[in-house]
């Protein structure tokens, strides 16, 4: 599976003021209609490690995908990455991983895990 | 180089187990979780679960990977480390000691003559170093 910059939360890099590039009308298609997934930051609620590759759900159900994952020593919790259906992409959002064979009950948060110190000009 | 005592049995898959009469006492070697890196996280079976040798019987997660863990001797198992869910990275700071993981009570104890020695072992992970 293709992913597109919008569900990578990568549209500011192609931002149709940019003027003509390649991909642009794709783009804005994709802006107008809206991104079936996205990119989210979560926490694993019990510890337990994600790592890419293993199967997001929800209820059960087959719901995405972990893109990366590991205990962050910054936050004192078991965080990954992943893509999930847009519905299940707010913060607060109910997931589980699937860790061998067992579903680890895990929640979207907010992203970047850490805040940033450095002060926006 | 790495500390390998002398008076636990090894196994190639870097556990240690140390025979107390009937049962043993087995983890990871200083080898093991250095290779590792932090360790994050351990998974181990309830006492009274059944380990087979050379059977995986939990999982180690450090911040670089996930490893299974494999038993160096069948049987039953008597107790499990608790402490190691709050504070995994006790299986870096101590492999030998505090960062035990489970103690067995063996079934077959013939299955001892199938560890490798500390002599063996210091050679195996001379041989494995990068």
């Amino acid at each position: 599976m293709t992913t597109n910059p919008l569900e990578a939360g990568l549209g500011w890099v192609v931002k149709p003021p940019k003027g003509h590039f390649v991909g642009r009308s794709a783009i804005e298609d994709l802006r107008a209609r809206g991104v079936a997934r996205k990119l989210v930051g979560f926490e694993m609620v019990e510890p337990s490690v994600a790592r890419h590759g293993y199967r997001l759900l929800h209820h059960g159900a087959p719901s995405g995908v972990v893109t990366s994952g590991s205990f962050g020593p910054a936050v004192e919790r078991y965080i990954g990455m992943g893509y999930v259906p847009t519905a299940l992409s707010t913060v607060g959002s109910e997931l589980e991983v699937e860790i061998r064979g067992k579903a680890q009950p895990a929640r979207v948060v907010r992203t970047p895990f850490y805040p940033s110190k450095v002060k926006k000009s | 180089m790495s500390n390998v005592p002398a008076d636990l049995k090894y196994t190639r898959e870097h556990e240690w187990a140390k025979v107390e009469g009937d049962r043993a006492r087995i983890g990871i070697t200083a080898f093991a979780q250095e290779q590792l890196g932090d360790v994050v996280f351990v998974e181990l079976p309830k006492v009274g679960a059944r380990v087979t040798a050379m059977k995986g019987f939990g999982v180690v997660e450090s911040v670089k990977a996930v490893s299974d863990l494999f038993a160096p001797l069948s049987g039953e198992v008597v107790e499990v480390n608790g402490d190691l869910a709050k504070k995994p990275e006790t299986v870096n700071t101590d492999p030998y000691g505090q960062g035990w993981m489970i103690v067995v009570r063996c079934s077959d104890v013939k299955e001892l003559d199938g560890l490798l020695s500390a002599a063996d072992y210091e050679k195996l992970v001379a041989t494995a170093g990068h």
